[in-house]
């Protein structure tokens, strides 16, 4: 399968308006589609059932959307990152044979996680009425099945059917709410949201077994002895996604916070300024995609290349030259696109708020959230530098001080009034890029040493 | 038509099972090392090119020791007079006095090669040691040595620090206890011999995986440590440890100088920086700071700055490596230190004979460059990378050169660290000259074997059986079996009843074993050629007539000595002391007739003739048979081998105990201090090298103890 950065490489290279359009436009459909999909389609399933719903069932169905998201991203999170670096390990060393039973495995442990985590939330934690209970526990195991799917299907760099499918099954998902919110209330929302994330699911699952048959020597994936190997993974994947989220379960008790009844908490202005203000990182994301898949790629793999292919030390260093030339100009024009873009949307967050209905309140959590999604970007950026150079140290450094800062100073500025929200988060953000850009740049600037000593499993043991 | 005498169906005795269990026990170790791989994938690519280049310097090397040893032989010689052993009329030259009688050695002994990329895969299969029950048997009968009492104590199950005081330390590397094998057999029947002197052996080893041992250690070995060349180092120094980098910006000079043919002054040099920062230096600052980063860049820019940083760093790592291995080690106390090969053994001698004064004993079986320099001809990873140019001044230096340069350093410096330099054979002492050995302090002290027992063998008649010839050796490269199989073909046109043997193992090398079986089915050899495992050799002389060997690099092999203990001639080819043992020393008196027939390497026609020649001449058969088994019984009887290492050990002692002469090669005005711990025993029985250090600035302190004080020369 040829990788995006061919095709993106070529849309670029042609020397039209037209082309370069296409060329971005792929980008952002491969970089950001499943997350603007699953978005616009949260959005418009609320939209839809709206106009059936009570208040109630829409802050239910608010809260119910966050819960599943979230538990099963920090539940499926750590041991996705483990499963794909694995993956890219066999893929490496040409043993796809083990891929199936990789993702096979993984989903078993995932789902038995949260099945677990479910089952406390849905079956203890809350008093919903049965059949939400069960649809809650159903799409919590769906979602948990999507991460690990997807994950997979973009490590093994299958962009396009990662899309197709989110666009498939959350198509389905809305046609669903059209159809049947009118009779069924909240459970048959749920139900569409259920029966699309499943569609999902298994569309990708069936992928990749489809394309990675398990061969006649196929052996089951030991998950746990591989999360034992990469255990610095897991974590600073279990701390990097439970930071994403950790801001909306505090201010659950929050000024603001809503009961959804049944047990269930939402804070709707909070959660929607934040919702609008992470979407200022698809433009970023979406060039990082671009940088990563052509010019940073092709820079990354000649340095190792030539490496193994008895460079001399002159050669190593114009490799290393060019890698921090290109580090740098990157960073630059990242960093610089994304602070346009909050400073647009930060003078602009009253009218932008305005447009989604959301009040003075609201535009306060908005503009720290821009703020914190501009920190946040940078600080995937340099998280991509880190794992992309195997520093799992510096990975668990950043993402436990961003999730560590994003709770306790989320918890602190709950107690400032609403002025004060989404004021975690962006500081969180900014310290967590703070560690991670030190390490990266601490590793680009010593590659040389890292790549032959520190770094170097062969020199210091596994 | 007779039956083949080697057939499997035929029982193979205890003995022989036992053998045969051992050596693949060997292999199967030798197997799961990652050395071994290393050297499997040497030997895996385009063979033939590479075993052209190691044969060129083969043949330069014959070709340097046959022109010595036709210079040599109008010469008078120099440095050997003969000596007269009681109990046998056999004659010895050796520099040394006459001794008290050596008793018998029940064991032979081979010579083999430790490699210094992988030292752990020495798996010279030759005879498997006997029985540990028989090996180990009391020495009580063999004649106390004259300076020291017969120990009582009993081995040390688990040698630690408390180990006393040894009267000999024995360096070996690669080999004893854990590797069955030549130089392994020749350590441990050195032991055996000396079973009134208290040996501490250190074993240098690749790595630090759990090991077997192969020998039981006799009683007399009160310790046994190791030296581990290539540890697992988990640690990585802090961000640019600034004690590493003052430790290594000190270091720099004197490694350089070193590296690059320094001898013991630069060693000296180097340990003197050592001890400045012996409170902070360990291995992880030494291989994997930053500052340690930035002097393998710098070197490599001074050295090979047009080759390939990646196998430079590899070749560093391994190279310097070992060196600081041997640097950092706890060495035990000891009045000799004896290395049996030049290399890391030879350096961790050098070192130890600087710390404590006391006499170093060299003994080489292999020259350890020259082993080196044909395992890197064969190495396809350090391949020449420069392109061939018509200017023969102009060839850049390449990595091969800065392997050899650190190796040629090595001996250097164990050379002129040592007392004496002992070695198997003439020939090789003009390699060991050439890389900087005195002539004066080298001597020859051949291999030996139990002459009386082999004697004892008896042959089947020639008439009850086809003409038998054999070849007995390892299938590997080295020994060269595919020209022995194309010499098998030209025999079977010049004596066509004669019967072929290939005996030796065929599992290090699986792949060249099975292209030599392939090359015999090709030629339609398989009616007179056989291929058999491991084989005792007394179980394979009684059946054969003549020995072949068409090996490409031996020293002294065991196997002619004992077919000519057993009166077998044997045709074989100019490596090593071959020649030597079969046409006779330079200064032979009275002259034996030819023991055989030396052929060129690589020349299966000159190969098959010769063998053609001892099978249809009765008389020649019968003259060179004699002439061998009076060769070996005159010049390689094991009871002489034991004398003179007794007489040197003798020596030594002597020297060690009444008060060391400054250390060999020392430039430097030595600093002599006095230690009594060595006679009193109060010490741990390791080298305390902190205090040793210490002692420098510290006014020395006589102390007679129990009167036999023991000055320590500490270098200023």
């Amino acid at each position: 399968m040829a990788g995006i950065g061919f095709s993106l490489h070529k849309l670029l290279a042609e020397d039209r308006l037209g082309s370069n359009v296409r060329g971005l436009l792929h980008a952002t459909v491969i970089a950001a589609g499943p997350w603007l999909f699953t978005s616009v389609a949260l959005l418009l399933m609320h939209a839809m059932a709206k106009p059936w719903l009570g208040q109630q069932d829409m802050l239910q169905l608010s809260s119910l959307t966050l819960i599943v998201f979230s538990v099963s991203l920090t539940v499926a999170g750590p041991l996705t990152l483990v499963m794909s670096r694995k993956l890219a390990d066999a893929v490496h060393a040409k043993r796809v044979d083990g891929v199936t039973p990789m993702m096979l495995s993984t989903l078993g442990t995932v789902f038995a996680l949260l099945a677990v985590a479910g089952f406390l939330i849905f079956g203890v934690l809350t008093d919903l009425p049965w059949s939400q209970r069960v649809l809650g526990f159903a799409l919590v195991m769906a979602c948990g099945g999507v991460w690990v799917t997807s994950s997979m299907m973009s490590a093994l760099r299958s962009h396009g059917a990662v899309t197709m499918a989110f666009a498939s099954g959350l198509l389905v998902a809305c046609a669903g709410t059209w159809l049947t919110v009118a009779d069924g209330g909240l459970p048959a929302v749920l139900m569409s949201l259920l029966a699309g994330l499943t569609l999902v699911c298994f569309a990708l699952a069936a992928r990749v077994m489809g394309e990675f048959p398990v061969g006649r020597e196929g052996k089951a994936f030991d998950l746990p002895a591989a999360v034992a190997e990469h255990d610095l993974l897991a974590w600073a994947g279990l701390f990097y996604c439970a930071g994403l989220w950790v801001d909306e379960w505090v201010m659950w008790s929050a000024g603001g916070a809503m009961s959804a009844g049944a047990g269930l908490w939402t804070h709707p202005a909070y959660e929607t300024a934040m919702f609008y203000a992470i979407l200022t990182m698809v433009p970023v994301m979406t060039l990082l995609l671009i940088d990563v898949e052509t010019r940073f790629h092709a820079t990354y793999q000649r340095y190792f290349r030539d490496i193994a292919k008895d460079a001399t030390l002159r050669g190593i260093r114009r490799n290393h030259g060019a890698l921090l030339r290109f580090a740098a100009e990157s960073m630059q024009r990242l960093v610089l696109i994304q602070v346009v873009i909050a400073a647009v949307c930060v003078i602009a967050a009253p009218a932008i708020v305005a447009s989604v209905g959301g009040g003075e309140s609201m535009a306060s959590a908005f503009r720290f959230g821009v703020m914190g999604a501009a920190f946040h970007m940078m600080l995937i950026v340099a998280m991509a530098a880190l794992a992309y150079f195997d520093q799992p140290r510096w990975m668990v450094a950043a993402s436990m001080t961003f999730f560590a800062a994003n709770l306790i100073l989320t918890w602190t500025s709950s107690w400032l009034g609403e002025a004060f929200h989404g004021w975690g988060y962006a500081i969180a953000a900014l310290l967590g890029f703070a560690v991670a850009y030190y390490g990266a740049a601490s590793t680009l600037s010593r590659l040389p040493y890292v790549t032959f000593v520190s770094g170097n499993t062969a020199v210091r043991g596994a | 038509m007779a039956t083949d005498p080697f057939d499997p169906q035929d029982p193979s005795s205890p003995d022989d099972q036992r053998a045969q269990e051992l050596t693949r026990e060997a292999l199967r170790e030798l197997a799961q090392s990652p050395a071994l791989a290393r050297l499997t994938s040497t030997l895996a690519g385009p063979r033939e090119r590479r075993l052209e280049e190691a044969l060129a310097a083969l043949r330069a090397e014959a070709r340097r020791a046959r022109e010595y040893r036709e210079a040599a032989t109008a010469a008078p010689p120099t440095f050997a007079v003969d000596t007269q052993v009681p109990g046998d009329d056999a004659t010895w030259p050796t520099t040394q006095p006459e001794a008290n009688a050596a008793s018998d050695a029940d064991a032979s002994s081979a010579a083999t090669t430790s490699s210094a990329f992988e030292p752990a895969q020495n798996a010279e299969p030759g005879p498997v040691p006997a029985p540990r029950e028989r090996r180990s048997s009391p020495r009580g009968s063999r004649g106390s040595h004259p300076l020291r009492p017969a120990p009582s104590a009993k081995p040390t199950p688990t040698p630690d620090e408390a180990s006393p005081i040894a009267d000999v330390c024995l360096f070996i590397e690669g080999a004893y206890p854990y590797v069955s094998g030549g130089v392994s057999n020749w350590a441990h029947d050195l032991i055996t011999a000396h079973a009134d002197l208290r040996f501490h052996v250190v074993a240098l080893v690749a790595d630090d995986q759990t090991r077997h041992r192969r020998y039981a250690l006799p009683p007399n070995v009160v310790g046994l440590h190791h030296i581990v060349l290539q540890p697992t180092l988990d640690e990585t120094p802090s961000h640019d440890d600034p004690d590493a980098r003052a430790l290594l910006t000190a270091l720099h000079p004197p490694m350089q100088a070193l590296l690059e043919g320094g001898g013991v002054r630069e060693l000296r040099q180097v340990l003197k920086v050592m001890r400045r920062h012996a409170h902070t230096v360990s291995m992880a600052q030494l291989l994997n700071s930053e500052a340690a980063f930035d002097v393998v860049q710098r070197m490599f820019e001074r050295q090979v700055p047009h080759t390939a940083f990646l196998r430079y760093f590899w070749s560093w790592r391994s190279l310097v490596g070992g060196l600081y291995a041997v640097l950092l080690a706890k060495l035990p106390r000891a009045h000799v230190y004896h290395a049996v090969s030049t290399g890391y053994a030879g350096l961790a001698m050098a070192r130890a004979t600087l710390e404590s004064g006391n006499p170093g004993l060299l003994t080489e079986h292999g020259i350890y460059t020259v082993e080196r320099r044909v395992e890197l001809a064969l190495s396809p990873w350090l391949a020449p990378e420069s392109p061939p140019t018509l200017a023969l001044d102009d060839r850049p230096i390449e990595l091969r050169d800065v392997w050899m340069q650190a190796f040629v350093a090595y001996s250097h410096v164990a050379y002129e660290a040592a007392t004496r330099i002992v070695t198997l054979f003439e020939g090789n002492q003009t390699l060991q000259e050439g890389d900087g050995a005195k002539f004066d302090r080298m001597m020859v002290i051949p291999n030996g074997v139990n002459v009386k027992r082999l004697r004892r063998i008896e042959r089947r008649q020639t008439s009850d059986r086809r003409p038998t010839v054999a070849m007995i050796g390892r299938v590997v490269p080295i020994k060269d079996v595919k020209t022995f199989i194309r010499a098998a073909a030209l025999l079977r046109d010049l004596v066509p009843n004669v019967r072929i043997y290939v005996i030796g193992n065929r599992d290090e090398d699986p792949q060249y074993a099975r292209e030599c079986q392939a090359m015999a089915t090709h030629l339609g050899l398989s009616q007179c050629l056989s291929f058999k495992g491991h084989m005792s050799t007394e179980r394979v002389l009684p059946h054969i007539d003549v020995l072949a060997l068409t090996s490409l690099s031996e020293a002294q092999p065991l196997v002619m000595l004992e077919a000519g203990a057993a009166g077998i001639p044997c045709v074989v080819t100019d490596v090593g002391a071959c020649a030597e043992i079969i046409e006779g020393r330079r200064h032979e008196y009275p002259r034996l007739p030819p023991g055989g027939i030396v052929t060129p390497l690589t020349d299966p026609q000159a190969t098959a003739q010769a063998l053609a020649r001892l099978l249809r001449d009765e008389a020649l058969h019968a003259r060179s048979g004699r002439a061998l088994r009076e060769r070996v019984r005159r010049y390689y009887n094991q009871k002489m081998v034991d004398k003179a290492y007794r007489d040197l050990y003798g020596q030594m002692l002597t020297q060690a105990l009444d008060g060391p002469d400054a250390p060999q090669g020392s430039d430097d005005p030595p600093t002599v201090v006095s230690s009594s711990s060595a006679s009193t025993g109060s010490s741990t029985g390791f080298l305390d090298t902190d205090s040793a250090w210490h002692r420098q600035v510290t006014p020395p302190a006589p102390n007679p103890g129990d009167g036999s004080v023991r000055r320590t020369l500490i270098a200023p």
